[in-house]
């Protein structure tokens, strides 16, 4: 039973990613709204917590991103300008930078002490990877990079977030059987 | 800092600054290793040496336009040696600088600051020669048995030996001195190990060296408390940071026992000196460090990646990267405080590209705005701005046409200074019907743009007025028979040719594209010239013997645009004379072909047809600086070069 909804946990997470990276938008309606993602997290978070206590912690930081991008999302629908939020999107990308790190820290500990090493060490690697594209993709002085650089930091952003995905999907069917 | 307002800046867009990373710290507390809670104040020390207002960035601009506005009423009625009332506030270095004699009270109170941070230094280099002093007469060696644990930690741990000296009347072991270090020592009977571990650690990253430059970052920030409080902080983390590697080299049991000799010194005093570093730092900051200790883990690999990322995306607010300044709405009544902060913002302004230079400053000539047109106005104007903005061309138009206004006759004349002419079209109901042609009133402002914070704009001459009519409308570009063009004269074997060009260059966007009605329009510093024309008027005329002239069956032309004035030229084939009739003429973007059949000629008779190309950069398509002409006449072919360097400006 427990071990079944830890397995449903890593789905949550896995549609959680899924929320948050993509981002679907007809006119001014998001499709897939990031706070969702967050509460995909937060409910998460319960059953990771009783595997490694200090997922716990995430909890408090994860309802700032779940509310501040709750209304971000209500504001774009209603046309309203969010380009004076750079200060606050700031914090947030790095509240999320860290989020996401420990997370998947947390998960890849998780996989070491269930004896799925190279899931581990898979998870690891891809966890560093995630924090470096995403610290580029949010740096607020994007003009120091040349338009092309943007597109390929961008793509390598896009292509690490998939493996990912893909990593933990194939670690979560592990977990099941 | 020059003056007290530059320092105002620096210190609040500095404690704006510590305020986010103490905000920052506060949520990453329990989370964030006490690493990364010292290093993200590299950050802060950025903020620190960069001067602010060396960039077009600020964190809060409307901070800094406020500021600048009350900067200007206060010194209107005075007379500062040290401040130019509108020229913005602007920091050339992070450190005081005394630049002349005080007379207003703002400048005494400069000197006041600047006593204040002199005051501090010398207090701390003096206290820094008394404890020198007082080591070297009064320290002892160390008894062999202190001596030989220093050397068995510093070998265990591979630290650099260092001097140790045994100080009696002192309460906790410290390190003192920046190049050549000295471990100080209380006179006591037995010395725990880890409280040696602490302080050789600090020696080992030379903590005292950053002390040392803490405090004088501090000096210069003396009469800021917030900052006083942050730079308390800074060394509170400092000590946790050493706190955390000292527990790394501890196992278990020999970490509580650490966490013991930290409970031990909250009732004893706070040995803090200049260059020192040392294990007590206050009874409440021990609590806290204690706190950290029970939350001591090894943080996972990684997190320092981690914490660099988040210092990376911090790393802009040191330069103040977030907004650039923008213009605050200009109010109506001009002896209140919005007024003041609307000219501030608008003296603040920054453009980094000519054309956003010229864009804004047309806009103003159109719409009449007084704000854009100060934000363009260069400095030299500030004092008189009022009178010399009355004298600004009125009533100049822009309807009908597809752009607001044309750049045209662009000319460079050094690294810091263009010269060009703002051409406005007013094709409102001017139509010749009898004549079947466009007129359009046409007003041409001749400008100077000058580099200074970006670039400025000023009128340069009489404006230029009368009436045109439309040659031809290519590409959206509308071109008028204006009386300003080039003339380029080139003889060649046959006779002569004269090329008439006229170039115009737009900035292109929604807000340009012309209604009858004036509308608002959209500041855009960084504009660029991303479309234009040059068209040109190729006037050919035969000079050979009459005898010749009378055997001329033909002449036709080939214009073609060339890269360069090496290129090769290779003309599309035009063979079939016979079905072209009297006149011929076929154009593209790259070539025109142009054929006559001569029947009758007559002496002096001119030749002519008309080239035109387009520059759009979204296309990567350039205005050609160089064209090829070849001129067959019986199938006798001659090649000339036209290079659009060449010929003179012509204002008829």
């Amino acid at each position: 039973m427990k071990a079944k909804s830890y397995v449903g946990a890593l789905y949550q997470i896995i549609f959680g990613f899924i929320f948050i990276v993509f981002d679907i938008r007809i006119q001014t309606i998001q499709f897939l709204p990031d706070w969702i993602g967050y509460y995909l997290f937060y409910k998460a978070i319960d059953v990771i917590g009783e595997y490694e206590e200090s997922t716990k912690l995430l909890r408090p930081l994860i309802v700032i991103l779940g509310v501040y991008n709750g209304i971000v999302w209500i504001l774009m629908i209603i046309n309203v300008s969010i380009e004076s939020f750079d200060m606050l999107q700031l914090f947030m990308n790095i509240i999320s930078i860290y989020i996401q790190f420990q997370l998947l820290t947390n998960i890849s500990n998780i996989a070491l002490s269930h004896h799925f090493e190279k899931e581990s060490k898979r998870l690891n690697i891809l966890r560093t990877m995630n924090v470096i594209s995403v610290t580029f993709v949010s740096f607020p002085a994007r003009w120091v990079f040349i338009q092309y650089v943007q597109i390929i930091i961008t793509l390598f952003y896009i292509v690490i977030v998939v493996l990912l995905i893909l990593t933990l999907i194939a670690y979560a069917k592990k977990e099941k059987t | 800092m020059t003056n007290i307002w530059g320092f105002l800046m620096q210190t609040i867009e500095i404690s704006i600054v510590a305020l986010i990373l103490l905000l920052l710290k506060k949520i990453f507390q329990d989370k964030l290793s006490p690493r990364w809670q010292y290093g993200v104040w590299s950050v802060l020390f950025l903020s620190l040496i960069i001067p602010v207002g060396f960039f077009p960035f600020a964190l809060f601009p409307s901070l800094h336009v406020l500021l600048e506005a009350v900067k200007t009423i206060i010194e209107q009625s005075l007379h500062s040696s040290y401040i130019d009332i509108y020229l913005p506030i602007k920091n050339i270095t992070s450190f005081p600088l005394v630049t002349g004699i005080p007379h207003s009270v703002t400048d005494f109170l400069f000197v006041f600051y600047v006593l204040g941070v002199l005051y501090h230094l010398i207090r701390y280099m003096h206290q820094y020669i008394q404890l020198k002093k007082i080591i070297f007469i009064y320290g002892q060696k160390p008894s062999d048995e202190l001596f030989q644990k220093i050397q068995q930690i510093e070998t265990k741990y591979h630290f650099p030996s260092c001097q140790a000296l045994v100080l009696e009347g002192i309460p906790s072991a410290f390190v003192f001195g920046l190049f050549k270090p000295v471990f100080v020592l209380p006179k006591q009977d037995t010395l725990d190990e880890k409280i040696i571990l602490h302080e050789l650690l600090h020696l080992q990253y030379k903590d005292s060296l950053q002390c040392v430059i803490w405090s004088c970052l501090r000096c210069i920030h003396w009469c800021n408390p917030f900052l006083q409080y942050v730079f308390d902080q800074i060394h509170n983390d400092m000590e946790s940071l050493c706190d955390q590697r000292v527990l790394e080299k501890l196992d278990g049991e020999q970490r509580r026992d650490y966490g013991r000799i930290l409970l031990n010194m909250t009732n004893e005093k706070y040995p803090y000196a200049f260059g020192t570093t040392s294990l007590s730092n206050g009874a409440k900051n021990i609590k806290k460090r204690i706190e950290a200790i029970v939350r001591f883990k090894k943080y996972p690999q990684g997190m320092m990646i981690v914490s660099l990322c988040i210092c990376l995306l911090l790393a802009p607010l040191s330069i103040g990267y977030f907004h650039s300044y923008t213009l605050i709405g200009n109010p109506y009544e001009h002896e209140s405080f919005s007024y003041q902060l609307s000219l501030a913002s608008a003296r603040m302004m920054e453009y980094p590209t000519i054309a956003g230079a010229i864009d804004t400053y047309a806009k103003g000539i159109v719409s009449n705005d007084e704000q854009f047109l100060l934000s363009v106005l260069p400095q030299q104007d500030y004092h008189d701005f009022r009178s010399v903005l009355s004298q600004r061309p009125d009533s100049v138009v822009s309807t009908l046409t597809y752009y607001l206004y044309d750049v045209i006759h662009l000319e460079k004349i050094n690294d810091h200074e263009y010269h060009a002419k703002l051409c406005f079209y007013n094709q409102n109901e001017n139509i010749d019907v009898e004549n079947n042609r466009v007129i359009a009133h046409y007003n041409i402002i001749p400008i100077q743009i000058k580099k200074e914070r970006g670039w400025k704009v000023r009128q340069n001459g009489q404006v230029l007025t009368g009436d045109a009519t439309h040659l031809r409308t290519f590409m959206n570009s509308e071109i008028y028979d204006i009386p300003i063009y080039k003339i380029i004269s080139l003889p060649c074997q046959s006779g002569k040719v004269t090329v008439i060009v006229r170039n115009g260059y737009q900035v292109f966007g929604n807000d340009i594209m012309n209604t009858p009605s004036l509308h608002a329009f959209e500041l855009r510093p960084q504009a660029r010239f991303n479309s234009g024309y040059q068209y040109l008027e190729v006037i050919y005329q035969n000079h050979q013997s009459l005898h010749h002239q009378d055997e001329i069956e033909y002449i036709s032309m080939n214009l073609k645009n060339l890269n360069n004035q090496d290129e090769d030229v290779h003309f599309e084939k035009h063979d079939n004379f016979s079905d072209y009739g009297l006149y011929y003429q076929s154009s593209s973007n790259e070539e025109t072909f142009f054929f006559a059949k001569v029947e009758n000629h007559t002496l002096d008779k001119e030749y002519r047809f008309q080239h035109i190309s387009y520059y759009q950069e979204a296309n990567s398509i350039r205005l050609p600086e160089t064209y090829a002409l070849q001129i067959d006449i019986n199938g006798t072919t001659e090649l000339i070069k036209i290079n659009m360097e060449d010929g003179e400006w012509y204002e008829s």
